[in-house]
């Protein structure tokens, strides 16, 4: 089954849009520098226009994390409309703040401003690649993903069940001394311990050699242990999947954080002063 | 089957999605963290010492004392908000707060005064000065100056340099108003005869031939202007006011005495000083030599017996034959100074003409007239300039004979390098300053028609 792009058709109007308005503000700022009688600067009346129109798209992109808790009120869009506002009137933000200062870079705070803005566009793009992309590198390399929360739960379930059929084949009145400690041996020294290692962690193979001499009857017991070794290893790929999927979001959500209270503060500077 | 959806309770735990999540606890530890020190930065910046990350640039460098403290300027809170809906006028920095440190001239009403001061001097625009205002500032009035002011005098001129006018003194044709007559020519082209003189002279003649212009026209101190070219300092080298004594005699040493005096040169008027100066010290200079030397008037008298007074030196009275020979020298000393051709005509005319009419029987040359500034409302830096040789400029100046010629340059000269393309700065304020002298317009250097 394939997963769906992120980025889809569906967002063919919210691109034409967006590519639309931000002509339309480049333009106009443009029209209104040269017309002016004044320079057109962030403290202008037009540069506060600029940076009130960016500051609300990015107010509004940001209140995407706060979206479930929003659906309470009226009127509130799908999480996906949602999403597509955020991805692309995020990025329209960014040139209404362009216009807003003018091209300019303006003073230390204004210059720490446009750091964490680029890095916040940067890492929400980076983020978008990864989700366009990740989702259908998932599905074909896990086909049955567990929930990331319990990944290591069931990790160590895993480790449960095969420390109890290890105890009963060693509990096989059948089985001889030396057929006993060799298997217990290869499950203590190899495979537990690639069962029991913290998920995510660097694969390691796990060798099975040691469990062949296993009599005939005991051979489905033995493809059950490889089959969890099996799903212990589309665990961790899962979980380093994961990892990329979600990673992003440690970067570009503390950014946008800092975004938000340093351009309130610019805001507040820049207008008492 | 692990996945088993029948079996699921038993590898998945079903309440996990009630309980914290790993992670979104590493998120909100990540963002409660720069929630944090994003919180401790701004209170940081309102630390006293630390507001100026609040600047868009610095301040001006005369405001770097008062840097980190912004209320001494800004005296009212969030006026820049109101711009929101009307953009004139509405600055933190209140009109009264420029004025108790600068009281400024008065300013063209009622562009420049309506909207405030820091409509047009932009502070927080880097280290440069807050009276360099921008250009469109200017162009304002002066695009149509003719609209706002309809009796001014002056050209319109956009934003550009390149529609800048010629400069008035060429517009009106004027000539140089000096009265002291020099050749430009034979200063800067100094003919063979001059090399063959010894002594002195020579020397002063080869250093004016490797000084050039700079021998006579050197700036103040700045760098900006020339200073005013003074006799002392510059002609005097080459052109002495000397006399000699007139007569002959066989006496050596009244030979040697009448060289010494013939060598020794008069002073030269000062700015407030008149003819009669000149007159009074060759007449003590000629009073003093027949006192030191009275045998050249004839025979000797003895001396009376005259005890001069202790401590005092003896004043010899002056004999009448004495007293003639001092006015027959002077006769000849007039004759040579006020009307001989290396005498004061020399360089000066004399107002009244013709020169019999001379008031006190001295001749009266008037002022020199010569402009110490011959662009008054604008400002120049010769010291920026250095890298450039004086006729680069002053074209005129090797070929000009003539001291009604205009040896400045036009508008032409300064667009070689003051264009858009060129690379030199073509900005109102780079010759213009608003902040002009009062009656500047008035002090021009040439008479008015």
């Amino acid at each position: 089954m394939d997963c769906p792009l992120l980025i889809d058709s569906t967002h063919k109007r919210w691109l034409i849009g967006t590519v639309l308005a931000g002509t339309l503000a480049v333009g106009l700022y443009g029209w209104l520098a040269r017309t002016a009688s004044r320079e057109v600067t962030g403290g202008s009346m037009v540069g506060l226009w600029y940076g009130i129109g960016g500051s609300l798209l990015m107010v509004f992109a940001g209140l995407l994390a706060a979206h479930r808790k929003l659906l309470r009120w009226p009127m509130i869009p799908a999480r996906s409309w949602w999403l597509k506002g955020h991805i692309w009137l995020g990025l329209l933000s960014g040139v209404l703040i362009l216009c807003h200062s003018g091209f300019r870079w303006g003073g230390t705070l204004e210059r720490l401003l446009w750091t964490v803005f680029a890095l916040t566009l940067l890492t929400g793009i980076l983020g978008l690649w990864l989700q366009q992309f990740l989702p259908r590198t998932l599905a074909s390399r896990v086909p049955q993903e567990t929930p990331f929360e319990q990944i290591p739960h069931v990790a160590r379930v895993l480790v449960q069940r095969a420390d109890a059929l290890i105890d009963s084949l060693c509990a096989d009145a059948l089985l001889d001394e030396g057929t006993r400690a060799k298997l217990r041996l290869a499950f203590e020294s190899d495979i537990r311990p690639f069962l029991a290692r913290p998920p995510g962690r660097e694969k390691t193979g796990v060798d099975l050699a040691g469990l062949q001499a296993l009599p005939a009857g005991m051979q489905s017991q033995l493809a059950q242990l490889e089959q969890w070794c099996q799903e212990r290893r589309r665990l961790d790929e899962q979980e380093r999947l994961h990892r990329w999927l979600h990673g992003w979001l440690l970067v570009h959500v503390p950014l946008s954080i800092a975004l938000l209270v340093l351009g309130l503060a610019h805001a507040v500077g820049s207008l008492y002063f | 089957m692990l996945h088993d959806p029948k079996k699921l309770q038993e590898t998945i735990e079903l309440d996990y999605v009630q309980r914290s999540s790993r992670r979104r606890c590493g998120q909100r530890i990540a963002l409660w963290s720069t929630f944090a020190v994003s919180l401790a930065f701004v209170a940081w910046t309102w630390l006293p010492g630390n507001r100026s990350v609040y600047q868009a640039d610095s301040v001006s460098v005369a405001h770097t004392l008062i840097n980190q403290d912004c209320s001494t300027c800004h005296d009212r809170a969030f006026q820049p908000v109101r711009r929101l809906w009307g953009d004139a006028g509405h600055y933190s920095v209140s009109d009264q707060t420029c004025t108790s440190c600068h009281a400024g001239p008065d300013h063209h009403p009622p562009h420049a005064t309506s909207q405030g001061c820091a409509e047009c001097h932009r502070e927080h625009r880097g280290r440069q000065l807050l009276a360099h205002v921008s250009n469109s500032q200017c162009t304002k009035c002066h695009a149509d100056i003719k609209s706002g002011k309809a009796d001014s005098r002056l050209e319109d001129v956009s934003d550009l340099f390149a529609s800048h006018p010629e400069f008035a003194l060429w517009r009106q044709q004027r000539t140089d108003p000096g009265t002291v007559r020099f050749n430009h020519a034979r200063h800067l082209q100094l003919a063979a005869e001059d090399f063959r003189k010894n002594g002195a002279f020579r020397s002063h003649v080869v250093q004016l031939r490797k000084e050039q212009c700079g021998y006579c026209h050197q700036s103040d101190q700045a760098g900006r202007y020339m200073l005013p070219v003074r006799y002392d300092n510059h002609c005097k080298a080459c052109h002495p006011l000397a006399l000699p004594v007139t007569g002959k005699w066989q006496d050596e040493g009244l030979q040697k005495a009448a060289a010494i005096f013939s060598e020794k040169p008069l002073p030269h008027p000062g700015p407030r000083q008149e003819t009669s100066l000149v007159w009074a010290v060759v007449r003590d200079r000629y009073l003093d030599f027949v006192q030191k030397h009275p045998q050249i008037v004839g025979k000797q008298l003895p001396s009376e017996d005259v005890r001069p007074f202790p401590g005092k030196g003896l004043v010899q009275p002056l004999r009448e034959d004495q007293f003639h020979w001092v006015n027959r020298q002077m006769k000849a000393a007039e004759r040579l100074l006020f009307d001989g051709a290396d005498g004061c005509r020399r360089c000066h005319q004399e107002v009244n003409s013709p020169r019999i009419v001379r008031p006190h029987g001295l001749p009266d040359y008037g002022k020199p007239n010569i402009p110490r500034r011959w662009f008054p409302t604008s400002q120049f830096n010769h010291h920026s300039h250095r890298h450039m040789q004086c006729l680069d400029c002053h074209t005129e100046a090797a070929g000009s004979t003539h001291s009604t010629d205009v040896l400045m340059p036009k508008i032409a000269n300064c667009r070689q390098c003051h264009h858009p393309q060129r690379g030199a700065r073509t900005d109102c304020f780079e010759c213009h300053t608003f902040h002009a002298r009062q009656g500047a317009h008035k002090e021009l250097p040439w008479p008015s028609k």
